[in-house]
């Protein structure tokens, strides 16, 4: 643990079906995301970092220098935001921004000033008097928001902050958290399972599966050069295909030739949909001139129109590749093609040079 | 065929609803207008104000009132007092037994008014079996407490009666609540302490509120604990002063206008209540969430453990006694006592008996040929007052208003009412008093099987209605099948209340008539105490019968 500043933790918890073993860093002023499928820990990482549970013997949590690990809640300075809101129904929405203003004894002018500059600060003005049921979601979220920083916190956690919301609603609200966060510079941490919501605010990001990490990286990094067969298929589309189907589609031109080596262990190719060059016209020859792999034959089983692209579902030998392109194909069947140097390869798992 | 009209699957079987509503607008309007005709007349039957505003008026009905209020305040806290941390061990702990401690406290529901009035004689009385423990314990020859025929009395005896409703509802509550915001407070730096005082306790306020007005009405209403345990005209409230006049200075005028006046305190109530539930449902957004712990550390063990041993004595205390008393036979005044069945001997007529234990064997068979009646005509009454209350709009907000009447106007008042037209139909006997049970319980019934039907997606109705259904064939093939363990959770209900019946009772027939209750109330009138406890096991035989029955529909519910 030697960063002075920001957050660096290491949590270990164990529960009846489930125990959870995860370490790492986030810079002061990162806004840091945690992604997975549910039931991966990542709720449970927060509820540890916030004191709302309590972690085994072995675990550390050093924020900006100091130990907190023995700290109670209360103490933590930690902030969390509930996907519930969380917000106190009896009290309006200012008395719930003052809420923590009011534990650290401020006067009632700066409180005032502080709920008018917050409200301001998550743009709802004039927003003073209402109760939390008078609000639609996004407006409780950011009241929420609004309170959380209320409390002048040294990290603030938040916990699937917008999965209640509708989509339009949600890509809005998390540019404007990342517009909050860019304005206070408080560190943040965001648990979400939904991977364009991290890869459209976070500056890192770490992939959680089954209680452990699988790789902590930015956006591009996780997606072009994920570690693990996880995090790969977990941060967009792929195509996961055994190696040994290389010696069966190899084509190379001229002198530049692949080593093909089989090991031990499960040994899987990887590859993204819009990877993939399809000649859709059995007259033509696939246009591809660098050593790559070659699906002969492969049969269109689907064509889904997703307005910017076509998604393609071909099914090759006993495979299914998924394949993405800006035209309609031309018949049912068509030659695929994947460039070697796209192709990420896993033994068992984990990523390896191909 | 039919032309496709645009309407709520339930409003179409509003005719099902109009015979119950019938029934009941008579059976409880008419003794109503009875009663509220005499508060209008002098005593020769002619129409005068002059009854009524004696009434309104006069210091000592305004004593009898405050004190009925004052009673009812005192009753209502110490049941807030003992339910209160119940409700939070319920809702904040796991542990092993919280099933049976819940079990437990969910007795005092179905025990009818008399046997807690005997089981407290018999357990806290001066010669009671608490007191007998205590001077064993002390070696003392004098009675260590003396807390029965006071207002200590009546306090406690309704707080044993209505701690539970506290400690269930705000539980319920308190469970159902998401604990996000508590856990939001204690990110934002509030202690545990803070986070109560300034998040928990407001939230749960209105809950605690609706249940304490229902706990106050209960007490406001209550009769045989007023009548016994408070020991005579020291402690006088509306409901003893009713029964009095009417039956025993036999001023039906003056005990008509009383009721007058005791209902519009009970409606004001009622109004309260009413408002204090609405607000409740529009304040919090319900979670699944669970927010259970085990007990933290030995100060939480012992709290629960604690908790349920005092509850346990203090509820089943007076009852165990009940049971053990009744086999027992006391040689001479004070003497020792022996194992007897000497009681249930004479209770089934075995054996000729003193007193009311003579007419024992009759009240048995009448107690139990009322209520088995009552139940029975409280299933189709229930099922279509239900059926038509559960619709939306207007019209079943107003019947359902109209199906809670029965609940604004006190048990006393409506065996006031019957006794006045028992005065027409000197031979109307026991029909009357079926009559007056059967508007009694009701109500009761109603509350059991009204969120059934309101449980019952309206999908399923249109669903079998694509299929093919009409209206009154989907109303027997779905809605009657679902709602049938309600149906009978609601004539069990209505089963026991009838069967521990005394206010209306005996404001009706003084003693004409005899039930159960009512040689109870006699014998413990005579001091025969054991006599009491043989026809009182019979009581909470039947009351356990019941609350086994009825918690086992519970488990099988439709999900």
């Amino acid at each position: 643990m030697t960063e002075a500043q920001g957050l660096s933790c290491r949590l270990k918890a164990t529960y009846p079906d489930f125990s959870l073993d995860v370490s790492f860093s986030v810079r002061r002023g990162e806004l840091a995301c945690i992604i997975g499928p549910s039931g991966c820990g990542k709720t449970t990482t927060l509820q540890l970092l916030s004191g709302l549970l309590t972690p085994d013997d072995g675990s550390s949590i050093m924020l900006e220098g100091k130990d907190i690990l023995n700290l109670p809640a209360d103490k933590r300075q930690i902030a969390l935001v509930f996907q519930d809101y969380a917000l106190f129904p009896q009290m309006t929405v200012e008395e719930n921004i003052a809420y923590p203003m009011k534990l650290k004894k401020k006067s009632k002018a700066e409180r005032t000033a502080s709920v008018n500059s917050l409200l301001e600060l998550v743009s709802l003005p004039e927003f003073q008097r209402r109760k939390p049921s008078q609000l639609s979601g996004g407006e409780r979220q950011r009241v929420a928001l609004a309170r959380a920083l209320a409390s002048d916190p040294k990290m603030l956690l938040l916990d699937e902050p917008l999965s209640a919301l509708d989509t339009k609603l949600r890509k809005h609200l998390r540019e404007e958290i990342r517009r909050i966060h860019d304005e206070t510079g408080v560190t943040m941490v965001y648990v979400t399972h939904d991977q364009n919501e991290a890869m459209a605010i976070a500056d890192s990001i770490i992939v959680m599966d089954r209680g452990h990490i699988e790789q902590i990286a930015c956006a591009e990094e996780l997606y072009r050069h994920p570690k693990t067969l996880f995090a790969a298929s977990f941060m967009g589309e792929g195509n996961i295909l055994p190696y040994s189907i290389i010696t069966q589609t190899l084509a190379s031109e001229g002198n530049e030739y692949v080593m093909f080596r089989p090991r031990s262990g499960e040994q899987k190719i990887f590859f993204r949909p819009e990877q993939v060059t399809i000649q859709s016209d059995a007259l033509l020859p696939l246009p591809e001139f660098l050593p790559h792999l070659e699906f002969k034959d492969a049969k269109l089983l689907s064509c889904v129109f997703q307005g910017s692209c076509y998604q393609l579902t071909y099914r090759w030998s006993e495979y299914t590749i998924i394949v993405q392109t800006d035209k309609h194909p031309k018949g049912l069947s068509a030659i695929l093609g994947v460039r070697l140097l796209d192709i990420l390869q896993f033994l068992d798992g984990k990523a390896v040079p191909l | 065929m039919k032309r496709i009209r645009k309407q709520s699957p339930n409003e179409s079987l509003a005719w099902i609803s109009l015979p119950a509503f019938l029934i009941l607008a008579v059976l409880f309007l008419i003794p109503l207008c009875m009663t509220l005709g005499q508060a209008f007349t002098d005593g020769r039957g002619n129409f005068s104000l002059v009854t009524l505003k004696a009434t309104f008026i006069r210091p000592y009905t305004l004593s009898v009132l405050g004190f009925t209020l004052r009673q009812a305040l005192y009753s209502t806290l110490a049941s807030l007092a003992i339910g209160l941390p119940g409700a939070y061990i319920l809702a904040t702990y796991r542990f092993p037994g919280k099933r049976i401690v819940k079990a437990v406290a969910t007795v005092p529901f179905v025990l009818p008014s008399i046997l807690v009035v005997l089981g407290f004689v018999i357990f806290y009385g001066n010669n009671g079996i608490l007191n007998r423990m205590m001077m064993a314990f002390l070696h003392k020859d004098e009675p260590v407490f003396h807390v029965l025929y006071s207002l200590g009395a009546i306090i406690l005896a309704h707080a044993f009666y209505n701690f539970p409703v506290i400690m269930n509802l705000v539980s319920t509550y308190w469970e159902q609540m998401d604990p996000h915001p508590e856990q939001a407070a204690l990110t934002l730096g509030a202690s545990r302490g803070t986070i109560f005082r300034t998040i928990t306790l407001p939230r749960l306020l209105p809950a605690i509120l609706s249940a304490s007005t229902l706990v106050f009405l209960f007490c406001y209403n209550s009769f045989a604990i007023i009548l016994v345990l408070g020991g005579g005209p020291a402690y006088t409230t509306m409901e003893t002063e009713i029964y009095r006049k009417a039956r025993m200075s036999l001023d039906g005028p003056g005990a008509a206008s009383l009721a007058l006046m005791s209902m519009l305190v009970t409606v004001l109530l009622l109004v309260l209540y009413l408002l204090l539930q609405k607000n409740l449902k529009s304040h919090e957004d319900f979670t699944n969430s669970q927010h259970q712990a085990q007990p933290s550390g030995t100060l939480g063990r012992i709290l629960v453990i604690l908790y349920s041993v005092l509850t346990a004595v203090f509820v089943l205390g007076p009852i165990i006694s009940v049971v053990a008393r009744s086999f027992t036979m006391t040689t001479g005044r004070s003497g020792p006592s022996h194992w007897s069945l000497t009681w249930y001997k004479q209770l089934f007529g075995l054996l000729a008996g003193k007193d009311s234990m003579n007419s024992a064997w009759i009240a048995l068979k009448n107690s139990m040929a009322i209520a088995l009646i009552a139940a029975f005509l409280t299933i189709p009454t229930s099922l279509s007052l239900a059926t038509a209350v559960s619709g939306k709009g207007w019209l079943s907000s107003l019947l359902e208003l109209v199906g809670m009447l029965p609940m604004a106007v006190s048990s006393v008042i409506i065996g006031l009412g019957y006794f006045f037209i028992a005065r027409h139909f000197p031979k109307g006997g026991y029909i009357l008093v079926v009559l007056a049970h059967l508007v009694i319980v009701i109500p009761f019934a109603l509350r059991s099987v009204i969120p059934e039907v309101r449980k019952i997606p309206v999908q399923y109705l249109a669903a079998a209605k694509t299929l093919g259904a009409d209206r009154f064939h989907v109303f027997w093939t779905i809605e009657v099948p679902l709602l049938k363990n309600s149906l009978i959770t609601g004539a069990m209900f209505a089963f026991a209340l009838s069967l521990g019946e005394l206010n209306a009772t005996l404001t009706l027939s003084d003693s004409t008539i005899v039930t159960i209750p009512i040689v109870m109330y006699q014998l413990i009138g005579a001091y025969n105490y054991q006599g009491a406890c043989a026809l009182g096991t019979i009581l909470i035989i039947m009351s356990l019968v019941v609350f086994f029955v009825t918690e086992t529909l519970k488990g099988k519910e439709h999900d």
